[in-house]
């Protein structure tokens, strides 16, 4: 007497009925996979917007001594200083006051905001006008060959 | 004889007034002198605290300076009369312009102060003459404040010292102890009626106190950033726009353009008061009934009609910078990256501030040209957006339209399947 012929008797399933339900589940699972992904492409959730950690401002020769540049760090501004002895510093270029965008003054080799005068010096620190505290500073780092080198931002 | 007598007294004297006059020899904390050891035991508080007081931390007496620096005396004198005998040029407990004297005859001196403070001034006392309370003592007024009224006596501290009574942080507590007492303040007058008292309350719920307060920012301005410190006085009503200016330098310059600046009496304070600051919100301009506009301009006056229009701009960018802010976000959030944008919606905030700033020259023409650079900037986002937007629609299209594909590939599969004869 083979397995295949043994009776069923109450609460026994049968081997075909077993597979049929293994299958299903696995067509099921197997569709929500593919779904599940659409589904949360179509409707992306509210995210939290990923930090940034570096950026790649350009290269060093593109930058001259005694100016500044406004890169984009993540979705925020960043100023990048080229001191007139070739040095770079970066800081936030969020006014600590109002949240405006600083700018560098070269003929005072001063950070500038335009909204209210606020001046910072260039190690950051708040000197004139309404600015309440320093710059959030950033390094920077150069990478690369000589001559070649990339200016890279990250936070401190 | 009386010639000798006489030399012996100079020389006493000129001995007593070299000690005042010259300081401790070196820097070194003083220690605990003849008086100290008399006053500490006195059962008068008001004779043994001064003893105690500057025992525990003094900026005097860790210079080297002791009681007989400002109160002459003979501290090695064994007894009560000799240590106070006129010749010690002992002079007790100064009072009123008294004070002065002693605490200048030191901070006056350019040369002494150099020793221990070479970047403190020396003028305070020329200052303090200058101000309200050093001309009504000149009057015989003896309750203003003098030096140690603010500074203490005993017990003084660096105004550094964040204990220091004229610490930023302490300094409206110590104004207050007298300016806002309305008995001690009885009998002062301003502008014909009693002068307020009230000045600390209104303070505590300004702008400047929960800069300095609350987000411990110590440049906020505290009672003697706009009243002077040695040379208290109330600013001259031609002086507030110069004294406000000082910090809100941008304010200062545009408010000097405008038309306002000849007829605010009181410049800057008709419209943000003088110790009450408040928060300046965009509804303060306009024509509403909150609008502080429309307190002497009424509909069909030029005045109104710019208040209305300056208004009408700045919310008009407001919505903007929020409907561009929503779109980039919306964008960004279904995964298109929009750096950039953000970038640039942030600096139509800018010409939003900048506005607000322009404002106070009472210009609208000029008021609008920074609005209108603001509005091209949410411009070119909402496009930026727009056509990111556009990207996104044609790609969910073209994902719908293979899914739909695969889908009548499976069905197709299905139906092959069962035309399929089996295996016999």
């Amino acid at each position: 007497m083979s397995a295949s012929d043994r009776p069923s008797g109450p609460g026994t399933i049968q081997r075909r009925s077993f597979l049929d339900i293994v299958l299903g589940l696995g067509f099921v699972s197997t569709a929500a996979s593919f779904l599940y992904p659409l589904w949360r492409y179509l409707n992306p959730p509210a995210t939290v917007e990923a930090a940034t950690n570096s950026v790649i401002a350009g290269k060093a020769a593109e930058f001259r001594p005694n100016s500044g540049a406004i890169v984009k760090f993540g979705s925020k501004p960043a100023i990048l200083i080229r001191m007139p002895d070739g040095q770079f510093r970066a800081y936030s270029a969020i006014c600590t006051h109002l949240d405006c965008t600083v700018q560098y003054k070269g003929d005072t080799s001063q950070i500038w905001c335009a909204c209210h005068n606020g001046l910072y010096d260039l190690a950051g620190n708040n000197v004139s006008g309404p600015p309440p505290r320093p710059l959030d500073a950033f390094a920077v780092n150069l990478r690369g060959e000589p001559g070649q080198e990339e200016v890279v931002i990250s936070r401190t | 004889m009386r010639s000798l007598i006489l030399r012996m007294f100079l020389a006493t004297a000129s001995g007593a007034w070299l000690l005042l006059c010259a300081g401790p020899a070196g820097a070194q904390p003083a220690q605990a002198t003849g008086c100290e050891t008399c006053h500490r035991n006195e059962a008068s508080e008001s004779l043994s605290a001064p003893a105690r007081d500057f025992a525990l931390a003094d900026v005097h007496r860790d210079r080297g300076f002791t009681c007989v620096n400002c109160h002459g005396g003979d501290p090695n004198a064994t007894d009560k009369a000799a240590a106070k005998a006129p010749a010690t040029g002992f002079r007790g407990k100064p009072s009123g312009q008294a004070v002065i004297a002693v605490c200048s005859n030191c901070h006056s001196d350019a040369a002494l102060m150099r020793k221990y403070a070479p970047r403190q001034r020396v003028d305070q006392a020329a200052e303090y003459a200058t101000s309200v309370h050093g001309q009504q003592l000149a009057k015989g007024d003896t309750k203003v404040a003098t030096c140690v009224s603010c500074h203490g006596a005993h017990g003084v501290r660096l105004v550094s010292d964040a204990q220091s009574p004229v610490y930023p942080l302490n300094v409206a507590t110590t104004c207050t102890k007298c300016h806002g007492d309305a008995e001690h303040m009885k009998g002062y007058t301003l502008n014909g009626g009693p002068l307020p008292t009230d000045q600390g309350e209104k303070y505590a719920k300004s702008v400047h106190h929960a800069a300095m307060v609350e987000r411990s920012d110590l440049s906020a301005p505290t009672c003697n950033d706009c009243h002077g410190n040695h040379g208290a006085a109330p600013p001259g009503v031609d002086a507030i726009a110069n004294v406000c200016g000082t910090c809100h330098t941008v304010f200062a310059t545009k408010f000097a353009l405008s038309t306002h600046a000849a007829i605010f009496e009181r410049g800057c304070v008709e419209c943000h008061n003088n110790h009450d600051i408040l928060e300046p919100t965009d509804a303060m301009v306009g024509t509403d009934e909150k609008a502080l506009c429309s307190t002497c301009h009424s509909e069909g006056d030029n005045g109104h009609k710019a208040a209305m229009a300056m208004r009408a701009g700045i919310e008009k960018l407001k919505a903007a910078i929020s409907h561009s802010e929503e779109q980039v976000a919306a964008v960004e959030n279904a995964g298109i990256e929009m750096g950039d944008e953000a970038l640039t919606v942030r600096e139509a905030a800018n010409h939003l501030t900048v506005a607000r700033t322009e404002l106070h020259a009472f210009d609208p023409a000029a008021v609008q040209a920074v609005l209108d650079e603001g509005l091209g900037l949410t411009t070119k986002v909402d496009e930026a957006a727009a056509a990111a937007q556009s990207e996104l629609s044609f790609r969910r299209t073209g994902l719908a339209i293979s899914l739909a594909a695969i889908l009548l590939v499976v069905v197709a599969l299905q139906l092959k399947i069962r035309t399929l004869k089996p295996h016999a």
